[in-house]
């Protein structure tokens, strides 16, 4: 149970003396393809020590366990699910740091259009590159703008009692700060535009950083220069391969976490699909008042028309009563969306007694009727999947034919001796009945 | 950014306590005498994960405590088997599940006796021929222990130093109990009033209410049922798949995903004078569990055979070293061995036996998904008590080669 006892210390040693900071890193490339990255420093010396006896691995075990027990409950998926084409997560983890623990959660990109489209909508900030005409020594001034403009987020951030207890703990101001990577390093002097309340300085490989209250994620404009020659193919190809570093053990473990994760849900709606495309027909032709003919057809489509008409013949193959009463056709069909299908159709040889179906018919006299009650009880369970689908999907009929005139039904009639019930999904999640009400004589 | 943010914020703040504990017992009896039952604990998850801290346990050695507990159970009560269901972990809670099948009702009481239940299960017969009309059972008990229902001491418990009964972080008024039983058929009483849950009745009592009597009663009648009687010898080969499978696309993907997650397990049981009982068994996992029920369901009235000429039955498989639950039919009249010799054929000694795979295809290159995936498994109990079993693949589904069963 590392992962509450680490937790617990993590919130514990907050509250007495650690502090977090944020970091924002982005990295561009000339073509407008780069990564955009968050990081979240915890830094305190107890929290320090205590993560320093457990090790990383043990950190990455705790996390790995977190997300293998909360990857179902949709909060981590929010994180990779529905990345749109070009975005990629390349990173998220938490990682073991002198001072104490860091939570990196980054991404990568294949232009700004895709960056600052997914940005938008995500909250995250969104990112424009100016390129100069060549210098005479044939260099170019790349300016990258980082412009933030979210006022319901720090209104949302403050919301939030774990944030207002550390800002509490930080005398009311949290650091952010924003590391800047263009195409080619920044130039000594000159390299980033003045902001209010922001130190500027830059870093031995050309990175420009702005540091500066958490506010500024609210409301903020950045601007940071990078100079050189253009990049060659190969020198792209290079910085491109830097950028995007091989994914950490930690990370590849949860990328296996999500790649089942995405399974499971895509099993989850494959078989909600197989239900609706497992349409039911069933036709009762009561030839007496307790015998009837049955006519049974499952029609499937889609794409688990095969595996399912294989289930059903395998089912009626395994048990000898199933197959020797029927004559059973297979035939391929084409659904009224145009879909191809398989339709599996058994019709009984003889005459078959009402109450096999045992307790899904009900017969009661009522003076000159007899009422028949085929009932539907619960086929679909509460959860079941189906039930979430709009519209409502109809899973089958029922069709009833009496050689007695029918003179009263809860479903349509067809002819004087033929109704029929349309059996959509909610009704299959109840107690359902079709009543036919036919003349005794 | 926003979002992120909270997500971390989310992860920061994980442990805080809320809500209450509760104990499940779901009981389903069928007419074979069976009876299934889930029994459940669901904990908030950051009371639960307290508590290991508390007990100094990992979760995974909680869950294998408490799956050790459901086996020493089976072992010392007997006739009962318990499944190898996974627990699971939601959003805000932790639900504790063990899974039991019981072969008969003394073994079902015996279980609810160590949870501080009495159970009297009674079988009602028609006064001549002795079939079996209907169950009346009562469970009770003169107050509802928390401790005994839990059934799980190692973890819900104090350590011994300690003066505490039960875990600190849960007060008395957020403990809960409740008791869902299913009866197929009519229900002649439920006594007292009762919630009506899916196909259940359910009864819950909360926090001082525990300490009352607890009384639950309930009665059936199995309804009519008239056997389907027709052609006893088989007839011709029925249909194969080949012909609407070239109308067909993407038929591959959905039959990879539910490779080993949904497909029959056919279980013969040979007896001492040669009839053969055959158990039809599919085996699901919580994904395909709701297609599983809606076709078993709707077998029951597109093939009234499963319910008239077979009769709901349960069993404990064990596939792939896990210990799954196959819901399924098992015939009420033993199949004299040449009904059933185009499936399957005891060897004269009574040490083996063959396993004709049914013909669904006439190019095996026209399955869908792996030619290799397991379609089926025939396990086979001989009259002498040993078991052998082989899968059946899906390529073997197209005039394979007889399958030899050896224990």
């Amino acid at each position: 149970m590392r992962i509450v006892r680490v937790m617990l210390a993590v919130v514990i040693a907050f509250a007495l003396t650690g502090c977090i900071t944020l970091e924002v890193h982005v990295n561009l490339l000339l073509d407008g393809s780069g990564t955009y990255g968050f990081s979240i420093n915890i830094v305190s010396d107890e929290l320090a020590m205590l993560l320093a006896q457990r090790g990383q691995q043990d950190i990455n075990e705790m996390f790995i366990e977190y997300m293998e027990n909360n990857s179902s409950a949709g909060e981590m998926d929010d994180l990779v699910s529905d990345l749109p084409e070009g975005i990629e997560l390349i990173d998220f983890g938490f990682y073991l740091t002198d001072e104490g623990l860091r939570v990196n959660v980054f991404y990568s990109f294949d232009s700004l259009e895709t960056w600052n489209a997914y940005a938008g909508d995500q909250g995250y900030i969104q990112l424009s590159m100016n390129e100069s005409a060549p210098a005479a020594n044939g260099e170019i001034t790349w300016s990258v703008n980082l412009k933030t403009d979210s006022p319901d987020l720090l209104e949302e951030m403050q919301d939030n009692p774990e944030f207002n207890q550390q800002l509490e703990e930080n005398g009311g101001e949290l650091k952010m700060q924003l590391f800047m990577r263009g195409p080619r390093p920044s130039p000594a002097t000159n390299y980033a535009d003045p902001y209010e309340n922001v130190e500027l300085s830059r870093l031995d490989d050309g990175a420009v950083v702005f540091t500066g209250p958490l506010t500024l994620l609210a409301k903020g404009n950045f601007t940071a220069r990078f100079v050189g020659a253009p990049l060659s193919a190969e020198e792209l190809a290079a910085k491109r391969r830097e950028m995007i570093p091989e994914p950490s053990p930690q990370f590849a473990k949860i990328l296996e976490i999500l790649k089942k994760l995405r399974e499971k849900r895509e099993l989850q709606r494959a078989v909600a699909q197989a239900t609706v495309d497992s349409q039911f027909e069933l036709h009762v032709d009561l030839v007496d008042t307790e015998k009837m003919m049955l006519t049974a057809v499952r029609t499937y489509y889609g794409e688990s028309a095969q595996y399912l008409a294989e289930r059903d013949l395998l089912l009626l193959n395994l048990l000898p009563d199933l197959k020797n009463n029927y004559a059973i056709e297979v035939k391929s069909v084409t659904g009224p969306d145009g879909r191809a299908g398989v339709e599996v159709r058994r019709t009984t040889r003889n005459p078959i007694p009402l109450y096999s179906l045992e307790d899904n018919v009900r017969l009661r006299r009522d003076n000159d009727h007899w009422v028949y009650r085929f009932r539907l009880v619960y086929w679909l369970q509460q959860g079941n999947p189906v039930l979430s689908i709009t519209p409502e999907p109809q899973l089958g009929r029922l069709i009833v034919h009496s050689a007695r005139p029918i003179v009263g039904s809860n479903g349509k009639r067809l002819d004087g001796n033929t109704v029929q019930l349309d059996v959509s999904a909610g009704m299959l999640a109840a107690d359902s009945s079709f009543i036919v009400r036919t003349q005794a004589e | 950014m926003k979002k992120s943010v909270q997500i971390v914020f989310a992860l920061l703040a994980l442990f805080m306590l809320s809500g209450c504990y509760e104990v499940y017992v779901d009981i389903q009896f069928n007419d074979a005498g069976q009876a299934y039952v889930s029994h459940y604990i669901v904990v908030p998850k950051k009371a639960f994960e307290l508590q290991l801290n508390k007990m100094g346990l990992e979760q995974k050695q909680a869950l294998e405590i408490m799956q050790n507990i459901a086996h020493r159970d089976a072992v010392m009560i007997g006739d009962m088997h318990a499944t190898s269901r996974e627990s699971f972990f939601g959003g805000d809670r932790v639900v504790l599940v063990r899974e039991f099948l019981f072969d008969n009702h003394r073994a079902l009481s015996d279980y609810l006796s160590l949870l501080g239940l009495r159970a009297t299960i009674k079988e009602r017969r028609t006064f001549f021929c002795r079939k079996l009309k209907g169950y009346d059972v009562t469970v009770e008990a003169d107050a509802l222990d928390m401790d005994k229902l839990l059934h799980f001491n190692e973890l819900f418990s104090a350590p011994e130093e300690s003066d505490e009964e039960l875990p600190s972080f849960l007060g008395e008024d957020s403990k809960q109990f409740t008791l869902k039983v299913f009866l197929p058929g009519e229900l002649n009483a439920v006594e007292p009033q009762a919630q009506v849950d899916w196909v259940f009745r359910k009864w819950s009592v909360k926090g001082n209410d525990l300490a009352k009597p607890f009384r639950a009663f309930i009665s059936n009648t199995f309804p009519r049922r008239d056997e389907i009687t027709g052609v006893k010898k088989s007839t011709d080969p029925l249909p194969t798949l080949d012909a609407p499978t070239a109308t067909l696309t993407d038929q591959g993907r959905f039959a990879d995903l539910m490779n080993g997650r949904f497909y029959p397990v056919l279980h013969a049981r040979v007896h001492g004078n040669g009839k053969i009982d055959l158990n039809y068994l599919p085996v699901y996992t919580d994904e395909t569990t709701s297609l599983n029920s809606f076709l078993r369901l709707s077998d029951w009235m597109l093939m009234p055979e499963t319910i008239s000429n077979y009769q709901e039955w349960l069993e404990a498989l064990e596939v792939d070293e896990e210990i799954t639950l196959g819901f399924g039919t098992r015939n009420r009249k033993p199949f004299a061995a040449k009904d059933v010799a185009h499936l399957l054929q005891v060897a004269a000694d009574g040490r083996s036996a063959t396993f004709y795979p049914p013909k669904l295809y006439n190019d095996a290159t026209k399955v869908a998904g792996d030619p290799e995936r397991v379609s089926m498994v025939v396990l086979v109990t001989f009259a002498d008590g040993r078991t052998a079993q082989a899968s059946v693949h899906a390529k073997d589904l197209a005039g394979g080669a007889p399958i030899v069963l050896k224990p």
